[in-house]
């Protein structure tokens, strides 16, 4: 008898234990629910112009994508918890529950990070991709082809982890790479590699390139008017977050519909790629 | 009692108690109205009664209008039948959350609150402008350009309550008086006739209701008819984690305009609703 009250108390812990993990398996994201409850909204940011600016003083952020999200958190009564993130570890914050939405447009939706994340649909935005050298580097005056710079002899600077340094993985095969972080700090800190001759160009979106040649008369947006590989930008939620995923993009559509989001474009001054859309009368 | 006995037992009890556990787990699982439907054959719709989406007929009771011959056509294609409830826009989350409808079959404007509350299918089948109509012999506003000019203490604003007109006063309006007009399961119209009386100087809805208002009464002039403020995306509502039926839904949506019968439908019923204009072409 003692052998079988001994077994039973094992079994029905081991009971206990398994119908508390099918519990925990069975219990799915509910984001929606959660800022129902508590009003606020967990979002990273990566600091990218105009995008998402921070004010050097204050420490304020500003910009396309925080203005967006703080509009739709304004119309459900919700508060916005900013968290800055890095081009290295937004995937880790957004899964480990540090965010609830990457709210950066420039985040490229490409293959391999959605099988990490869930991007919202239709992508908000859509980048090619340039590239800066020096004025006075005449080596490279009658180039016309992005490939024709992968020689043993150029040396390229990227943003680590981003649309460049994706491009540059699959595309380049000679070309000595300097790969440069930008966490947290200035995004086009690997284009300064370029105006300081320790790299002979720059790869990176038309909007970090363009934003660089600009504040910079010393260097040349060699592809501005003809980028290369177009790549669609978005937000993103983790992937089983139906609900929320499912809010954000009607949220989105609603904003875009009502002319909401080209206002905040010219706001910021920038020039964005989008789908060409068109409403008719059947 | 022997050990077998024992271990039989203990067995036995514990797989009692885990089917047990998981059974409760499947009751927790989220929607599968598409699994209801393939079972029982019938789809619970709700409509608001809002032409040209959905038209009662007074006598016969018998439902019409684009968005019944849209579900209709999806029903016949799964073998389903469509049971038809009446709500109004106010009502219709409430109706969808307790079960009442699996579906709100109606020009819903797919706005960021009502988000929080239902799951619109996606992309926004209809987007509709709004516009207004005043009395055509009221000398006040015939130089008025911009609808913010009715924002003021001494205008009456008549809307439908819930409708797109109600959302973008609600938001947008400071000093004006709101009248909201409760058009449930009656003539969808009935606000505007609040300024055919004199009991209000302007109604706003969306564009499609205002111009069917005014092509029937002489006496009112539709002021933003050739350019209505305020575009809306509007679409069909499911509940928030039906997922599956969500899907369907868009699925069968989308293959509806693909095919053309939206389009066919919009000429059927004469509506003045925008859509997103697709070309197709050989790449």
């Amino acid at each position: 008898m003692k052998v079988f009250l001994c077994l039973l108390q094992v079994a029905l812990l081991l009971t206990l234990v398994a119908c508390a993990k099918i519990s925990q398996d069975t219990q799915t994201v509910d984001t929606l629910d959660r800022i129902r409850q508590t009003g606020i909204i967990e979002a990273c940011v990566i600091p990218e112009p105009p995008f998402v600016i921070k004010n050097a003083k204050t420490g304020v952020l500003s910009g396309l994508d925080v203005d967006t999200l703080n509009l739709i958190a304004e119309k459900i009564n919700a508060k916005v918890h900013w968290h800055e993130s890095g081009i290295n570890n937004f995937i880790a914050d957004v899964q480990s529950g540090r965010c609830d939405v990457l709210a950066q447009s420039s985040l490229f939706a490409i293959i391999p990070r959605a099988m990490a994340l869930a991007f919202t649909e239709p992508p908000l935005i859509y980048v090619g991709l340039t590239a800066i050298i020096r004025k006075n580097d005449t080596r490279f005056k009658n180039f016309k082809n992005i490939m024709e710079f992968d020689r043993p002899d150029i040396t390229v600077a990227i943003n680590t982890g981003a649309a460049g340094d994706l491009w540059v993985k699959e595309h380049f095969k000679k070309a000595q790479i300097k790969r440069i972080d930008t966490d947290a700090a200035d995004a086009t800190r690997f284009c300064v590699e370029v105006s300081a001759g320790r790299a002979d160009l720059a790869i990176d979106g038309v909007d970090d390139i363009g934003y660089y040649a600009s504040q910079h008369p010393e260097v040349i947006d060699l592809f501005r008017d003809h980028p290369f590989s177009l790549t669609p930008g978005s937000w993103a939620v983790r992937q089983d977050d139906v609900k929320w995923l499912h809010f954000l993009e009607t949220a989105l559509q609603f904003l875009d519909t009502q002319g909401t989001i080209t206002q905040l474009e010219k706001k910021y001054n920038t020039h964005l790629l989008h789908l060409v859309k068109e409403y008719k009368l059947q | 009692m022997t050990k077998h006995v024992a271990w039989l037992m203990v067995v036995s009890i514990s797989l009692v108690l885990f089917n047990s556990c998981s059974s409760k787990s499947n009751l927790v699982q989220s929607d599968d109205t598409l699994d209801h439907i393939r079972r029982t054959g019938q789809i619970d719709a709700c409509t608001v009664i809002y032409p040209p989406y959905a038209i009662k007929d007074s006598k016969t009771g018998k439902l019409s209008g684009e968005c019944i011959d849209m579900l209709e056509i999806i029903a016949q294609k799964m073998n389903a039948k469509v049971v038809w409830h009446e709500t109004t826009f106010g009502n219709a989350a409430a109706d969808l959350a307790s079960g009442r409808c699996d579906i709100m079959a109606q020009g819903f404007n797919s706005n960021i609150p009502r988000a929080m509350a239902v799951a619109f299918t996606l992309p926004a089948i209809w987007f509709a402008g709004e516009s207004g109509v005043i009395r055509k012999n009221d000398e006040r506003f015939k130089n008025v350009r911009d609808i913010y000019e009715f924002d003021k203490p001494d205008i009456t604003i008549a809307v439908p309550t819930g409708e797109a007109g109600d959302v973008f006063v609600t938001e947008h309006f400071k000093h004006a008086k709101i009248k909201r007009i409760d058009v449930e399961s009656s003539d969808i119209s009935r606000f505007c006739l609040e300024v055919s009386a004199g009991r209000a100087d302007i109604a706003i809805a969306d564009q499609n209701t205002i111009a069917l208002f005014a092509e029937q009464h002489p006496e009112v002039i539709d002021l933003f008819h050739d350019r209505p403020f305020s575009l809306n995306p509007a679409s069909w509502a499911v509940r928030q984690g039906d997922v599956k039926w969500l899907h369907f839904m868009e699925t069968a949506l989308q293959f509806l305009d693909t095919q053309g019968a939206l389009a066919q439908l919009d000429h059927k019923y004469h509506a003045n609703l925008m859509h997103l204009a697709k070309q197709y072409k050989l790449q």
